[in-house]
């Protein structure tokens, strides 16, 4: 079994008469990347404000590293929520010099992170003179301090231009890919179906789903595809057997398929049938799909 | 506690405020013993060094209000920066910064002593007070009354901002607090025929009555001889101090409290 990083159990925030988060349970293994998938107010940044000790829980508990969280716990933590937190009166440097000194790492820590969020040139720059992304760069770049054990970061690519975006999820990424495990709070569903490999998604304080990413797009994957004789190609579709429903728009069909469903199959199979495909794409938003479904639902 | 010091100094040493803030509280202690001496020097008093000490002392101690007004800046400024939210995230603990918010007010508190130390020696050379016969440490040893006075200040700021936590409001109900005490004070009295014992154990009467104002007392000491049948009970200075301790850890217990309690 893989180590796990954080066991929470039946946390539960009220504020006054309005239950934020409801008696929410789940784990974060090793290694993993793990998605909190919910629309504003569903309770992500409450959750991860008990859990970093901002918030007082009403009840639950959680574990950090196996340990009851407390600050030597979230010393191996990066964290940026609800945006980056820094005095705009003091350069990038020293504003991550503060947290170097907490987290009691040297301060050559800080010419690393920096180089690695590209703001190295501007370390004696005020943080007040930061462009948005420049401010959530340097965010990223004060939850990077120390080499952490598990990064969390909520709603990283907020207020970013596209640019910005692909930057930053360029480096979550990268990230991810040396093994950094990563707890990730979005509402932007691409930008967790890109990177997490586990999810739990939230409503209004209640978890509609947890486990991986992998299962909660299953069966969910959704296929288009045209060509110059639309009524051949729906007469032959209704011979294969993996497409479960068909709908059409204009020209475009669009197949519902099932999980073992191969693209590249079915257009053999058409070209076989002397149908030649004008148009074949993998809808790429399954999570959005699912997601919808699953809150719609509740 | 050596960690948390050198936290402060890397988010104070560099702020305009804390300068500006600084540099009035200096302008006006000199301004002030500036003033008393004119007035002591028109109306033909020689002040020696004993006599100096306690009067510059309660001049300076009017002006304690902008070291409690830079503590009040630093903490309400946390939340406006939501910085304080982020050292707790990033491995600090709710009392790691209760803790480091006093070490900076005792640091403010100290600097304040030093300083109207160094002013009122300055001042005992310039007007002679070295002439009258004592020694320029003759009556320092109120600098610790004066000590507690600018702890209790600062005490009562902490209060205030952890418990308004919003930079203009604090300043405000702080500025205000001061006549308001005052004036609730003036209305029991009123209301107990004159009796003035209950509105001088209010924290600012407790905190401004530690440095006793030598003539306050001489004019109280005439009104009561004047008028025995009125209750007029003027707090020992022994008294004064300890009842000042009592708020000073009723502040900060309360500001603990208050950040422990809340969300952040």
């Amino acid at each position: 079994m893989s180590e796990i990083i954080l066991s929470a159990e039946g946390l539960l925030k009220r504020f006054g008469s309005l239950i934020a988060v409801n008696n929410l349970s789940f784990q974060i293994e090793k290694g993993s990347v793990f998605g909190l998938l919910g629309p504003n107010g569903s309770g992500k940044s409450t959750t991860l404000g008990m859990l970093l000790s901002v918030l007082n829980p009403d009840g639950g508990t959680f574990k950090w590293f196996g340990e009851n969280g407390g600050s030597d716990q979230r010393k191996k933590i990066g964290t940026m929520l609800e945006g980056p937190n820094f005095y705009s009166y003091l350069s990038a440097y020293n504003n991550l010099r503060i947290n170097a000194t907490i987290k009691e790492v040297p301060n050559s820590e800080i010419e690393r992170v920096l180089k690695k969020v590209g703001l190295w040139e501007r370390r004696n720059s005020r943080y007040r003179t930061f462009s948005t992304g420049m401010k959530q760069r340097l965010g990223i770049a004060n939850a990077l301090l120390g080499n952490p054990q598990l990064l969390i970061l909520d709603e990283p690519t907020n207020g970013l231009d596209p640019q910005g975006i692909a930057e930053v999820r360029d480096l979550i990424k990268e990230e991810a890919e040396n093994g950094q495990t990563i707890l990730l709070a979005s509402h932007l569903l691409d930008e967790v179906e890109k990177v997490c490999t586990h999810l739990a998604v939230l409503q209004k304080g209640n978890m509609l789903f947890l486990g991986e990413t992998e299962v909660f797009t299953k069966g969910k994957k959704r296929i288009e595809i045209s060509a110059q004789d639309i009524p051949s190609l729906m007469a032959e579709l209704k011979n294969y057997s993996q497409i479960e429903k068909i709908t059409q728009k204009e020209n475009i069909l669009f197949l519902q398929v099932q999980p073992e469903f191969e693209t590249q199959e079915l257009n053999k199979f058409l070209f076989q049938k002397g149908i030649i495909l004008s148009h074949l794409a993998i809808e790429k938003h399954a999570l959005e799909t699912q997601f919808l479904e699953l809150t719609s639902k509740s | 506690m050596k960690k948390l010091l050198r936290l402060e100094f890397i988010k104070y040493s560099r702020s305009t405020i804390f300068y500006i803030f600084i540099g009035l509280f200096m302008a006006l202690v000199v301004l002030s013993e500036i003033g008393s001496l004119y007035l002591a020097n028109k109306f033909g008093v020689k002040l020696g060094f004993s006599t100096l000490w306690p009067s510059l002392i309660n001049t300076a101690g009017q002006m304690n209000i902008f070291i409690g007004i830079i503590i009040m800046v630093s903490i309400t400024s946390e939340y406006q920066y939501r910085t304080i939210r982020q050292h707790v995230i990033d491995g600090l603990d709710k009392s790691d910064l209760f803790i480091a918010k006093y070490i900076y007010g005792i640091c403010l508190s100290l600097f304040a002593v030093v300083f109207v130390a160094i002013s009122v020696i300055i001042a005992g050379y310039i007007t002679g007070a070295s002439t009258t016969g004592s020694g320029p440490w003759d009556g320092s040893q109120l600098l610790g009354s004066y000590f507690v006075q600018v702890l209790g200040y600062v005490s009562m700021a902490i209060f205030f901002a952890f418990l308004l936590r919003t930079t203009a409001v604090g300043i405000i109900v702080y500025l205000f607090y001061m006549p308001l005490e005052s004036l609730l004070g003036s209305l029991i009295s009123y209301i107990s025929h004159n009796d003035t014992t209950i509105p001088q154990y209010f924290p600012k009467a407790i905190f401004s009555n530690i440095i006793q104002n030598p003539g306050v007392i001489k004019l109280a000491n005439a009104a009561k001889a004047a008028a025995p049948a009125k209750t007029i009970n003027i707090l020992s200075e022994q008294n004064t101090l300890i009842i000042g301790f009592v708020y000073i850890i009723l502040f900060a217990a309360g500001s603990y409290w208050l950040l422990k309690k809340r969300d952040l």
